[in-house]
This record gives structure tokens, sequence and C-alpha cells, in this order.
């Protein structure tokens, strides 16, 4: 019988292609939890029994492309039970559910991490084959966690009221950003001060929730701001009204020719890193967020954010950017206004300050902790 | 003292769409009684603002941003599913619960506790005196019948148009009417017909567009959009609605002195005895296994069968110039009364007090 503790890590999200957003904050937690001498992990992945140096492979490439070699052939995960009797340790065996779960409990305690639950209060933001499958038996999979990780108090909050979870059960695990500062100060040396045409980056894939129509309701009602700076969207093309539509349906064709309105469709960590340095600034206009890392990117990029006031976006703002309405175009255009003065005062680099400071507070050493307590409350991470 | 009101469902809490989103199934019901007390509030001299997206405005900030200030509240007049909480602020729920029993303990997609929700809320506000009682006795406190505040009520003397061809009945349909309630309106009117030729019967369906061509003989569809031009043209609004059910249109022919043919007994608030044509309904002939609601919850709610349907249009069109008028008289002043200023005003009142004492 080994001493070590069993961790069960269901590490669904990693089986991604690149990892960005969820995949990433699975991959740091794993990062982490694979140091733990006391721990003994074992991870599953899609019903079966991923051998644990697969997941360093992919963690080390961030890319879930080697997982699913072999996957076939592995054990399936109802093997780990009876691996851990065979070893005694099932009675104190621990499992995390970085995302779904099954509805019914198998472990000695029993986690889960919850992002956002858009898929209930927001359903239209999702295509409705998504929703239906994310939500069939989402309140059992509540209710069979003994705790649940919130990625925000947002999230903690839409728990509570949904499910009438006691708060108890409930931890928030903010985020922390991954951007990379080198790369993104390479960029700025790069730059070294020569002057950049400025234009705003709207970072974020093409779907409702993400709400690109509010920047371009806002830019067709005040025409005169594409005199001033460019705006550049970048992020994939989801689903939903696609982007030339959209644009189309705002007269905003050319624009579009001209090259004030600029669509990159997907951009990759580097490029996102490049264009965080070299924007004026960042727009969030999402509709509804569990927490919004790339808020948390361009604040510690030095870039000064506009950001809906939606959900969780506050915290992780907090007083450090210009909020406005994403339902209101002119609050938006007061939230330009802002920066703009800001901009000319000088006033703009005292935020940008503030935000790098408050960007560096959040860190996956957090994250990593509050889900560590909360696995294991009461015994100092296990340790 | 600004009351934020939710009424958006599913597309339209979507902004800058460039196409409109389709209409979810109830919806015309839920805009309707939502602009009942929008016009109400704004009567009594309280500012409305009308928010897509309730639930998004939980930090403080935010609550800043949208212009929120002490005191405001927020009134939700959506489905039960749809319903979403103001975080910060004194929620009102608005209920239109039509079934008699009251609801269980049970989820309904995707809140797998609906009444804990209910309970959570500063006040539920129901439409209808049958809705607040059946929330009542599901243990619910803080429910208050608040009346839609339907202008024009109790004004003058209803009319009653000597008709030249034939007796008009006018149906008004909710969204998506299934068989269970076309086919007995359709089967009922028609053996009408077949004993007194001289009757037509206008089948409003909701939505835009061209109607479909006519049901049978005798039976048009028409679209619902322009109810009071609708009922211009009818001598009789023939309901064979949910006795519980926060009806508008039947609201809206009581004031504008149409005679009802509705069921008079049940749950329901309107019509009572005297102030309508009465269309019988016997819990007997309610077939649950067609009612997928009533199965899970063991819910109940009755139609009228066929024949009922043919007794009750051949009753109205026997009825002479006075007896119709004498209907639809009584019939305006117990909705003039129930759905005036002064009724919603009172409902409003104990609400407020709910809102005062709230706290999160």
């Amino acid at each position: 019988m080994t001493d070590r503790t069993p961790l069960v890590v269901d590490i669904g999200p990693l089986r991604e292609t690149h990892y960005t957003g969820i995949p990433n904050v699975v991959a740091e937690i794993c990062d982490r939890l694979l140091l733990e001498e006391w721990l003994d992990p074992r991870f599953v992945l899609d019903g079966r029994w991923v051998a644990t140096e697969s997941v360093r492979r992919c963690l080390a490439a961030r890319s879930g492309l080697g997982l699913a070699e072999g996957l076939a052939d592995r054990p399936g995960a109802d093997a780990i039970p009876d691996d851990l009797r065979a070893a005694g340790t099932f009675d104190r065996a621990v499992a995390l559910f970085t995302d779904h779960r099954p509805p019914r409990r198998t472990y000695a305690r029993e986690g889960k991490i919850v992002y956002d639950l858009s898929m209930i209060l927001a359903p239209e933001c999702h295509p409705a084959g998504s929703v239906a499958m994310y939500t069939a038996d989402l309140a059992e999979q509540v209710a069979c966690s003994d705790v649940l990780f919130a990625i925000s108090e947002a999230t903690a909050r839409d728990l509570v009221w949904i499910y009438g979870v006691p708060p108890g059960r409930v931890r928030v695990a903010l985020l922390a950003s991954t951007v990379d500062l080198a790369r993104a100060g390479r960029v700025r040396d790069a730059i070294a001060g020569r002057p950049v045409e400025p234009f705003l980056l709207v970072l974020g894939s093409i779907e409702p929730r993400k709400n690109a129509g509010l920047v371009l309701e806002w830019v067709t009602r005040h025409p005169e701001v594409l005199d001033e700076v460019r705006i550049v969207f970048a992020g994939r093309q989801a689903w939903g009204e696609t982007f030339a539509s959209m644009t189309d349906a705002h007269g905003l064709g050319p624009a579009v020719a001209g090259g004030r309105v600029v669509f990159m469709g997907y951009v990759d960590e580097s490029l996102k890193a490049a264009l965080l340095v070299g924007a004026a600034g960042l727009i969030y206009p999402s509709l509804f967020e569990g927490f919004g890392l790339p808020l948390l990117d361009a604040m510690a990029t030095g870039t000064p954010v506009l950001s809906s006031v939606s959900t969780s976006m506050p915290e992780v703002v907090g007083d450090c950017g210009y909020y406005f309405d994403p339902y209101e175009p002119t609050s938006l255009h007061a939230a330009y206004l802002r920066l703009r003065a800001d901009r000319a005062s000088g006033a703009v680099d005292g935020l940008v300050a503030r935000a790098r400071r408050r960007a560096s507070a959040f860190t996956y050493d957090a994250t990593y902790r509050v889900v560590l307590d909360g696995l294991f409350p009461g015994c100092a991470g296990g340790r | 003292m600004t009351v934020f009101v939710s009424d958006a469902l599913g597309g339209e809490r979507l902004p800058f769409r460039a196409a409109p989103p389709s209409p979810l199934p109830g919806r015309a019901g839920w805009a309707a009684l939502s602009a009942c007390y929008r016009d109400g509030l704004a009567a009594l001299g309280l500012a409305v603002s009308r928010v897509q997206r309730p639930e998004i405005y939980g930090a403080e900030v935010a609550r800043a941003v949208r212009g929120v200030r002490a005191g405001d509240w927020h009134l939700a007049v959506t489905p039960l599913a749809h319903l979403r909480p103001f975080h910060g602020l004194p929620d009102v729920f608005a209920v239109d619960w039509p079934y008699a029993e009251p609801p269980g303990p049970v989820g309904l997609p995707p809140f797998p506790d609906v009444l804990r929700l209910l309970r959570g809320a500063a006040a539920v506000a129901c439409p209808t005196a049958a809705a607040a009682r059946g929330l009542r006795a599901a243990g619910l406190a803080r429910v208050v019948h608040l009346p839609p505040y339907v202008p024009g009520g109790g004004v003058g003397a209803p009319s009653t148009r000597a008709g030249t061809d034939g007796v008009r009945f006018l149906a008004v349909l909710p969204e998506g009417p299934g068989p269970r309630d076309l086919d007995p309106l359709v089967e009922g009117f028609a053996m009408a017909r077949a004993r007194c030729g001289d009757l037509r019967l206008a089948v409003a369906l909701p939505g835009h567009g061209p109607p479909p061509g006519p049901l049978t003989a005798g039976v048009d569809v028409v679209r619902a959009a322009d109810l009071p031009g609708l009922l211009d043209g009818a001598d009789f609004l023939l309901s064979t609605a949910a006795p519980g059910a926060s009806s508008l249109p039947r609201i809206g022919a009581m004031l504008a002195g149409v005679p009802l043919v509705a069921p008079v007994a049940g749950a329901g608030d309107h019509p009572g005895p005297g102030e309508a044509v009465p269309l019988a309904v016997h819990p007997a002939e309610v077939r649950a296994e067609e009612e997928p609601l009533a199965r899970r919850l063991a819910l109940t709610l009755p139609r009228p069968a066929a024949a009922a349907v043919r007794d009750a249009v051949l009753a109205a069109a026997s009825l002479d110039p006075a007896g119709r008028a004498r209907i639809a008289g009584a019939a305006r002043r117990a909705a003039g009364e129930a759905h005036g200023l002064p009724a919603f005003e009172a409902g409003l009142r104990e609400i407020e007090a709910h809102v005062r004492e709230w706290a999160p």
C-alpha cells in the first residue's frame, strides 16, 4: 500500500490541439499537481485511463495532439477504482473533474470546475445542440460534487442562484494570464517607439456571445471614429452570423475595403501578443463571461482595456479600465471618449501601470492553491 | 425610482443582429402582459427601463453603468424557464400559473427547483387571483395578485351590432396551437353550423404573413396581430382557453363590449357567471395522455369537448340583442373594475411593501 494519495483527474479540455482559454487553465493546474510527490495522479480522457507520461508530453507541448494516439487501446476509466482497491487506497481517493463529469459519485471526495453557466442563463449564445448536451445532467453533476470551483465570483453567484448550492461548497479560483510577456517585450523593442497607426483590437471569436456587433454598431453610428483608429477583429469565425454578413448589414463594406475595419480570423499566441502590444486599446464587448482572460492578457501587456461591464469582467478589470454596457453603443462611445481624453492628458499611463500591477496579482499558483485546498480541506493541501 | 423590466425571451436577448429572431412559443401573450404592466407602472408615475439581460449586472460598477439607483427594483415578465435575477436589486417575478393544482417541488428545465427560485424573490406577481392562490397553496409567501392594467375599461356603454350577415365568432389561439386546442373548436363549430348555417368563425393565430386557407366551411384563419380590429368585426369571442390562465384577448373583448362564449367555472378570474355565454368544461374530459405536463406534474388543464362548443355556440347565436348587451355589459363592468388603474395600484403597493422589506 502506497502512502501517496490518489487523485483522479478528468482532463477533457486537454484534448484540444492548441491550448488557449480553458485548456490552458487545466494545463496550468496539471503542471502543478504533477510536481506534488504526495499525490498519485491518474488521468482520464474520454473515459480512458491515460498514461501519465503521455499527459506530461502534451503539457510540455501545450497541445493535445499526442493524447489521442493509442487512447482507444488504453484501459477504461472504470479500471482505476479497481486498481485503487487493489492498492488499498480507494477509500481516500479524490477526483477532480475539469469540465464535464459523470452524474454519479465514485470517489471519497469529488470536485468539479465550473467555468460559467451561460449555457443555462444565456442559451441563445450557444448552438442549441451544445446547450442540450451540456445541460442535460448538469444539475446532477452539481449535486454530486462535494466542492465546486468557480472561476469567478460571478460564476459562484450563478451556481448559488440556479442550483441553490450552499456558498460553503463553492470555492472561487480566479484565473491568470499566460500571455508571453517576453515575446510582447520583443515586439515592443522592435517597434522601439516608432509611430504605429492607432488601432483598437477586438479579441474574441465571432459568435453571438462575444458581441462583435456592438462594435460594428458603434462605428456605424460614429464613423468619425474610423478616421482616428482602425478597428481590428482577431478571432476565429465560430458560429452564428458571419463577420462579413454583419459588416454588410451595417453598411460597413467600404470601411472593410478601405482597411479601416479589419478581420484577421484566428491568431496564434505569438500574433496575439504582438497585436496587444501594438493596439491603442482592447475592446472586449462580450455579453457573458466566466472570467475574461483576454482582458487580463491586455492588462498584463500594458494595453488599456475598454471592457463590457457584464458578469465577471469587473472582477478582472477592477478600477483599471473603461467600462461600457454591452447593449449600449452610446456607453461604448463614452468609454472610448474617456480613453481618448486620458491619452491626451497622459492619465492613461497611470491607469496602465495600475492595470499591470493588478494583472500580476492573478497567478495560477493561487488558482492551484484554491483547487488543492478544496479537494483536500483541512489538511494543508494534503501534505 | 425606476423599475427595470425584463421580458426578452430567447434570441431577443441577442443585440445587434442582422436578422430578427423567430419568436418563441407563448411570446405574444407575455409581451402583451409586460406591456400592460409597463403601462400601469408609467401611469402611476414610475420610471420604467427595459433590460434584456438583467443577470449580467451583478457587479456594483455594472449597476452604476446601467444607471441603477437606491430604491430601484426589477420586474421579470417571462415564462418560468426564462426567469433571470437582477443581482443586487429586489427581484419581482411575474408568474402566471394556469393550473388548478399548485406547483410541486420539481424542476422545470433549466431550473431544478423553480419554487426555490421564487422563494428567493422579493415578491411574486400573479396576473390572476387564481395563479396567486395556486402559488400560495404551494407554500410561497409574498405572492401578490397584480392584475394587468388594461386602459379603457368601464367607459360608456357597450355597443352590439345588428348583424345582417349572420353571427360572427372570433377565437384567438395561443402560439403553436396543437390539435388539442384546435380540433374541438373547429369540430364543435362545424356541428353548430350544421344546425344553424348562418354562423362564421375567424380563428386568429399569432404571427405575421399570410394566413393559411379556411379550415372548413365557415371557419377562416386570420392573423391575431390586430386584436382591436378583429374585435370590431366580431359578435362573440369564443374562448376555449384554460380557465386558470391569464387571457388578455379575453379581457380585451370584455372591455370592448364583445360578449364572450367561454368557461365560467374553474379557477380562472374571468369571466364570472352572467359575464359570458357559458361553455361547459368537465374534468372528466381531460385527456392526460395528451398533456405531457399533466403526466409529469399531475396537473389538469381541461379543454371543452366539441359537443360543449357546439352547444355554447348555438346558445350564443340564439341570444337576442338585449341578451347580448346584458352579458357584454356585465363583463365590461367586471373587467373594468378588475383591470383598471385602482386594481393595479393596489397590487403594486403591496409589491412595493415587499420590495422595501427585501434583504439580499
